[in-house]
């Protein structure tokens, strides 16, 4: 049944039911003090007042005690005067006890004192009479009643003492037992309310604390975890902080691995069809060049003719050149990553271009403090974006120019290579677009050798960016991430 | 004359082929599809088979499995218009010639069909080693001597075993003799024989 409640349940249940003995013991002590404070002032007011009263009873009987006796030796009427005082103050005391009395017992037992007093003072007043006639004998034995009379309200006095007595201790004993109920209820109380503490304790701890706990160690670094003890709920905030935080980072990685994935979709559709466009147009290709050189065998030709056939042949070339430039844009290259030194690439690529350089009229100048660092890359792929972009510099190059080829090393993460030409510089509007494929400046360019540069550079993790003003030159800079750094980032 | 077959389904193309080795003196004869080639070959086996990778129907590596399998001595050049690395050493793993990329140039092409017929001839005339008959075969290896009835011997021995062999000999001794007879008394002898002259391969063939 605890089982089936939900834990909120469970724990409004466990407070609501603490509360309540909290509350409850709370009013029974009220109730207890006041209790105790009403019997105390009963006690005081009453019981107390009529002990003393009875006290002063008997006092006043004993007072009126032994005048008669004077009286009867001296006959001097004042002390029956004094007597009648006596009488006055315990007919008062009586009617003062009378008033006081509450319970059926003390009425009986004063009324009985009351009515052996009457008894006794008529006797005593016969006595007196007897003695004031001279019959002496007659009140002497008269005065022997009244004697026990005398005798029997002191005895009824007494009796009402202890009827007050009594009835002290019954209030007593009684507020003793409501005492014991009251510490019998308090200790149940206590002793439940403890147990529902701890129950609510092990609710919070088993069912919120240690969730808590263990979804922070979950949501934390194992670096970080927290110590044992621990806010567990600051650090989770902090953790649902990080996740938060994390989530938007995914976010992001998301949106780009979406934009990555829609760009190799689109690359896979390009590389179908590329595939589909080269065997179109290669076939046809292929045929144009066997006729042609049929042709060329078989006729005599003049040398206008000659250069006929050999511009023919040079475009076919050309156009060989796209579709493959189309083709290997369409196909990632497959890298064959060997540990190689930028500058060695640099090299490389200076030496193939030697002629070319010449006949643009090119001066390429090489600014190095020493061989960079090795990196893990794929020297031939390296060396076509080099290549590639010393080619695009020397077309932007209008007459004769220089190229600068600047080398310096990040410590500790990367090698840049800076190309910079002296030609007219790309304009800014252009400088956006010159990295997409199928976008060109130039009258025979297929659009594509900067993308597959910049696929090249992408594929060694690294960058490659631009830097230009017009009219002053342009500046491309490859940024190849060092060996280490690349081992770092891959985990090998 | 030597027969070569092209298959290919660009019409253009195989008309451009029949033209150019038809002056080049060799008989051409061309299918449109693996499948009508593979018929042609079982008419007659061609000495030669110039192989698009791309065809409708049966593809290109598929023919070229069909026919290595009916007629393992045939060289088989195969073309493409955009090849792969893996297609490339897939196909010469499986026995092909050689593959080549369209378009070609073609002094290249046709010296790449000189050296896969002879290649083919190689494979299929066999060497004789019994001077005894009097018809001369122009390739035959001759002498009765007694360092020649060594040589045969020699042959007879290593060639039913897995033991490669190293030939010695100076230029003009006829090595490549020795080594197509090898070739054809070894168990081997369905598969295809690949001369490699390895000074024509630049860099270092042992190593990398």
């Amino acid at each position: 049944m605890w089982y089936h409640l939900n834990l909120r349940l469970r724990i409004y249940l466990l407070l609501t039911s603490l509360v309540l003995i909290m509350f409850s013991g709370g009013i029974l002590t009220v109730w207890h003090t006041f209790r105790m404070e009403k019997l105390f002032t009963r006690i005081i007011e009453k019981d107390v007042a009529a002990l003393r009263l009875a006290e002063q009873m008997e006092m006043a009987l004993v007072n009126q005690k032994g005048f008669v006796s004077y009286y009867f030796l001296d006959k001097d009427p004042a002390w029956l005067s004094q007597l009648g005082e006596y009488r006055q103050v315990f007919k008062e005391k009586l009617e003062k006890a009378q008033s006081f009395a509450d319970t059926p017992d003390q009425k009986e037992a004063l009324e009985k004192i009351g009515a052996e007093y009457q008894t006794y003072v008529e006797t005593k007043d016969r006595v007196i009479a007897y003695y004031q006639e001279g019959e002496m004998k007659e009140g002497e034995k008269l005065h022997q009643i009244t004697r026990r009379h005398f005798f029997q309200i002191l005895n009824l006095c007494e009796e009402y003492k202890n009827i007050c007595l009594n009835q002290m201790r019954r209030a007593e004993a009684q507020s003793r037992a409501q005492a014991k109920d009251i510490r019998l209820a308090a200790s149940t109380g206590i002793v439940t309310a403890f147990c529902l503490s701890v129950l609510l304790a092990f609710v919070l701890i088993q069912h919120i604390l240690n969730p808590v706990r263990s979804l922070t160690q979950e949501t934390v670094n194992p670096e970080e975890r927290i110590p044992a003890g621990g806010n567990e709920i600051a650090a989770l905030s902090q953790s649902v902080r990080g996740l938060i935080r994390d989530a938007g980072q995914t976010q992001v990685e998301l949106q780009k691995s979406r934009r990555h994935l829609m760009q190799s979709e689109k690359m896979a559709l390009m590389g179908k069809l590329a595939a589909g466009t080269a065997h179109s147009i290669r076939n046809p290709l292929t045929s144009v060049k066997m006729r042609l050189f049929s042709l060329r065998r078989s006729l005599e030709l003049t040398d206008f003719q000659r250069e006929d056939f050999d511009v023919i042949s040079e475009e076919i070339r050309h156009i060989d050149t796209i579709v493959q430039n189309f083709l290997e844009f369409s196909r990632p290259p497959k890298l064959n990553m060997q540990p190689v030194s930028p500058s060695a690439v640099v090299d490389n690529a200076i030496q193939l271009l030697e002629h070319r350089l010449k006949s643009y009229d090119v001066a390429v100048q090489v600014q190095r403090s020493g061989m960079l660092p090795e990196i893990s890359g794929d020297p031939d792929q390296l060396k076509e974006v080099l290549v590639n972009l010393m080619v695009n510099a020397c077309e932007a190059i209008e007459k004769s120019g220089n190229i600068l080829i600047r080398e310096y090393e990040i410590p500790g993460s990367a090698a840049v290579l800076e190309i910079t030409d002296d030609g007219p510089g790309i304009e800014e509007s252009m400088r956006e677009k010159i990295f997409q494929p199928f976008f060109t400046s130039k009258d025979e360019g297929t659009g594509l050798g900067l993308s597959i540069a910049m696929r090249i550079v992408e594929e060694h993790r690294g960058s490659l960016d631009v830097r230009s003003e017009s009219g002053r030159g342009t500046t491309f800079i490859i940024t190849l991430p060092l060996k280490e750094s690349y081992e770092h980032h891959t985990d090998y | 004359m030597s027969t070569i077959l092209i298959i290919d389904d660009d019409d253009q193309l195989r008309k451009s082929f029949v033209r150019l080795l038809s002056e080049e003196e060799y008989e051409v004869r061309s299918a449109a599809s693996g499948e009508s080639g593979l018929e042609q070959i079982k008419e007659s086996v061609p000495d030669l088979v110039i192989l698009d990778m791309r065809l409708p129907g049966m593809n290109g590596m598929e023919t070229f499995a069909a026919i290595h399998k009916m007629e393992p001595r045939l060289p088989v050049i195969i073309m493409t218009a955009f090849g792969t690395t893996e297609t490339a050493i897939e196909a010469t793993k499986q026995g092909a010639f050689d593959y080549i990329l369209k378009p070609f140039d073609i002094p290249e092409m046709l010296s790449v069909i000189t050296k896969a017929l002879e290649s083919g001839r190689f494979m299929r005339s066999p060497v004789k080693m019994n001077p005894a008959s009097d018809r001369v075969f122009q390739e035959a290896l001759i002498g009765r001597s007694d360092p020649m009835q060594e040589v045969y011997k020699a042959i007879g021995r290593v060639s039913p075993t897995d033991a490669t062999v190293l030939i010695r000999g100076e230029s003009g001794t006829g090595k490549e003799l020795v080594a197509r007879a090898v070739y054809q008394h070894s168990n081997r002898s369905t598969k295809p024989f690949l001369a490699i002259n390895c000074v024509a391969i630049p860099g270092n063939p042992s190593g990398k």
